[in-house]
């Protein structure tokens, strides 16, 4: 019977394992004892040295012979199809510096047209006691950054004022893989879920605050973390 | 007339985005790596249509959540972590799905006759031990093909071609070679004087 487990476990990502973007920036931007923390680390990680390396192949690489041709029609199909959402036509007429004041105007003349003139109706409306709500920070507890196997638990430290939170799972490159609305400050990943989340991986997630009215009144911002087998 | 960055012209379209030349100035960027993801693209799936699909869906996910990338990193640094869980994601979506056979070569240099008596500190020395080995008796190729086999579960195929193995059975027989290096160090570590038996 085939048993890989303890040759994918050696050449996976260890704990001590930077992201790559994390190692690239400490190699080519940092200086001093985070350059040499990253540099020893790769000397004796497989699975680093073969990322970067991947990467440097990414970075550098040209189309071989046999490859060119089809590259050329994937360019030209890749031009002909840019991702940009197509432009407003009223955009294309030199952007909102041009129409900015034109438009403020028109809009202010709506308004008034709806509202009357200001002080007909008598007094606007009282906003002297409006509480303003600014989010505060959520710090995470769990998952820490670096986890063997996939997480059953995602926790944080509560809010005062939180009637809910949204938590979301994502992939590193944003693609909603999960998301909870719940009223404690920690969300259980359904086992559909986690069978999915196979090592080595990284992800993404974040929770946001929200009280009774379900106005936002605290984020994490993303947080990141990798699996490891 | 000095060539603008990638961060430049990320900065110039997200200062002129909700206009015409904002959008040109971030068609000049993903432009510069057209022919970089095309490629590896094409690496990974070993046909010009699905390479082509593929690249599509990558450059619209990167235009997507442009918004998450912060500056942390380098743009090419970001978009190369976008490519690559991309294509793996996708390849092993598609295996899944049974359009491709995934191959995973058998790879065993355990003691058949005991192959799950060994405790959890036995296995987590063994690990560090084959992590060793493997920097000691496997050459560079035989380590990336092992790592992006094994590690990273891409394909023999898709590895031969990302690595531009040229011998007639380019990923497999590395991954053979290794499995009788690592076989044997194995062998010869477990019976190490000073191990306890």
């Amino acid at each position: 019977m085939a048993n890989i487990q303890p040759i994918s476990k050696s050449l996976g990502p260890t704990p001590e394992c930077l992201s790559l973007d994390a190692l690239v920036v400490s190699l080519e931007r940092e200086q001093g004892a985070v350059r040499q923390a990253a540099e020893a680390h790769l000397v004796t990680c497989l699975y680093c040295q073969t990322e970067l390396a991947m990467y440097r192949e990414f970075q550098s690489a040209a189309p071989r012979t046999e490859e060119q041709a089809a590259v050329r029609q994937i360019v030209a199909r890749l031009q002909k199809n840019q991702p940009l959402e197509r432009v407003p036509w009223w955009k294309a007429f030199g952007g909102v510096k041009v129409w900015a004041p034109a438009s403020l105007a028109l809009a202010a003349v709506v308004i008034i047209l709806t509202l009357g003139i200001p002080g007909q109706h008598g007094a606007g409306p009282d906003v002297s006691g409006e509480v303003i709500l600014r989010s505060a920070r959520i710090s995470v507890v769990v998952p820490p950054s670096t986890v063997r196997g996939s997480p059953s638990v995602f926790e944080w430290q509560p809010v005062e004022g939180a009637a809910s939170y949204q938590m979301r799972l994502f992939e590193v490159d944003n693609t909603p893989l999960w998301s909870a609305q719940v009223r404690e400050p920690k969300a259980e990943l359904p086992s559909a879920i986690r069978a999915r989340l196979t090592a080595p991986k990284a992800l993404n997630w974040s929770v946001t605050a929200m009280n009774a009215a379900g106005t936002v009144i605290g984020e994490s911002g993303t947080q990141r973390f990798s699996i490891t087998r | 007339m000095q060539e603008l960055s990638d961060e430049e012209l990320l900065a110039r379209y997200r200062d002129q985005q909700e206009s015409l030349a904002g959008a040109k100035w971030l068609n000049q960027l993903l432009s510069r790596y057209h022919a970089r993801v095309a490629t590896w693209c094409l690496r990974f799936t070993g046909d010009r249509e699905s390479a082509g699909d593929l690249a599509q869906d990558i450059f619209l996910r990167v235009y997507r959540n442009l918004d998450s990338f912060r500056g942390a990193s380098k743009f090419s640094t970001w978009l190369y972590t976008v490519t690559r869980n991309h294509c793996i994601n996708e390849m092993k979506a598609r295996a899944s799905r049974g359009n491709q056979a995934a191959e995973v070569l058998d790879f065993d240099v355990h003691d058949q006759a005991a192959p799950n008596a060994l405790t959890t500190l036995e296995q987590r020395e063994e690990i560090e031990a084959m992590r060793m080995l493997m920097q000691e008796v496997l050459d560079d190729t035989e380590q990336r093909v092992m790592t992006l086999h094994f590690a990273d579960e891409i394909g023999l195929e898709a590895v031969t071609r990302l690595l531009n193995l040229k011998n007639p059975s380019g990923a497999r027989a590395y991954v053979v070679s290794a499995k009788r290096k690592l076989t044997s160090a194995l062998q010869r570590w477990k019976t190490r004087p000073g191990r306890p038996q």
